[in-house]
């Protein structure tokens, strides 16, 4: 489970599914835009971990999770992306003066 | 208010005759009226009673216990404390049920989905082999 410091981005595919590895790309080409070493990116084996996928309410495949909370059932737009990892980012102290 | 002869029942309900005489016997089913000739004649209550009584069966309810959940469905007011906690009892193994169901619901959902959606074939079977090994 991720810390109060950490982002974790989770990408729910399965094996054979195109889609799943475009959001991946997608995903990763948005990190490395942030360079923000604060954000873990894990790719989940949805028939490895069923139980977890269905606990999080991922129904089809790609499924993409922020701090575990299913954030997008399909492939995002980059900017809805963007977005949405913006938000879960902790201000540093810079930012919040 | 419609009237039924126990072959309309059967054919319904399928349920046998048989079944329908054994019910009002052990008082399933109570004040069955009978014609001159002495048919039993139903209506839509007890239509509604057996219903109950089907639904409750697929929840492996024994006949006994449905036979106390139908007194509190007749009368729930003036219900006695035993059946109103057999009832209670019974409303927590529905909604843990319900609970079961709904997880695996969500789960075929999802595996249909991956199925649909997969150009390795289908992930259905591997999902299924791994949760049986666990």
């Amino acid at each position: 489970m991720p810390d109060n410091t950490t982002i974790t981005i989770e990408i729910f595919s399965v094996p054979g599914c195109n889609k799943c590895g475009k959001a991946f790309q997608q995903v990763k080409a948005v990190l490395t835009e942030l360079a923000d070493e604060s954000i873990n990116l894990r790719r989940v084996n949805i028939v490895d971990e069923l139980d977890y996928a269905v606990e999080l309410g991922i129904r089809a495949t790609p499924g993409i999770v922020i701090n575990g909370v299913l954030v997008f059932t399909t492939m995002p737009r980059t900017e809805a992306l963007r977005r949405a990892i913006l938000s879960q980012q902790i201000p540093t102290n810079q930012e919040k003066s | 208010m419609s009237d039924y002869r126990i072959g309309d029942i059967s054919k319904r309900l399928g349920l046998t005759a048989d079944t329908l005489r054994y019910y009002e016997k052990i008082g399933l089913l109570q004040n069955i009226s009978r014609t001159a000739s002495g048919i039993r004649v139903y209506n839509d209550k007890d239509i509604s009673r057996l219903k109950f009584i089907q639904r409750a069966q697929k929840m492996n309810f024994t006949l006994t216990e449905i036979k106390d959940l139908l007194q509190m469905r007749e009368d729930p007011q003036h219900a006695r404390t035993e059946v109103r906690e057999l009832s209670h009892r019974k409303l927590a193994e529905i909604e843990t049920h319900l609970q079961d169901l709904t997880i695996l619901r969500n789960e075929l959902t999802l595996l249909v989905n991956l199925c649909t959606g997969s150009e390795e074939g289908c992930p259905i079977i591997e999902g299924i082999e791994k949760s049986q090994d666990t």
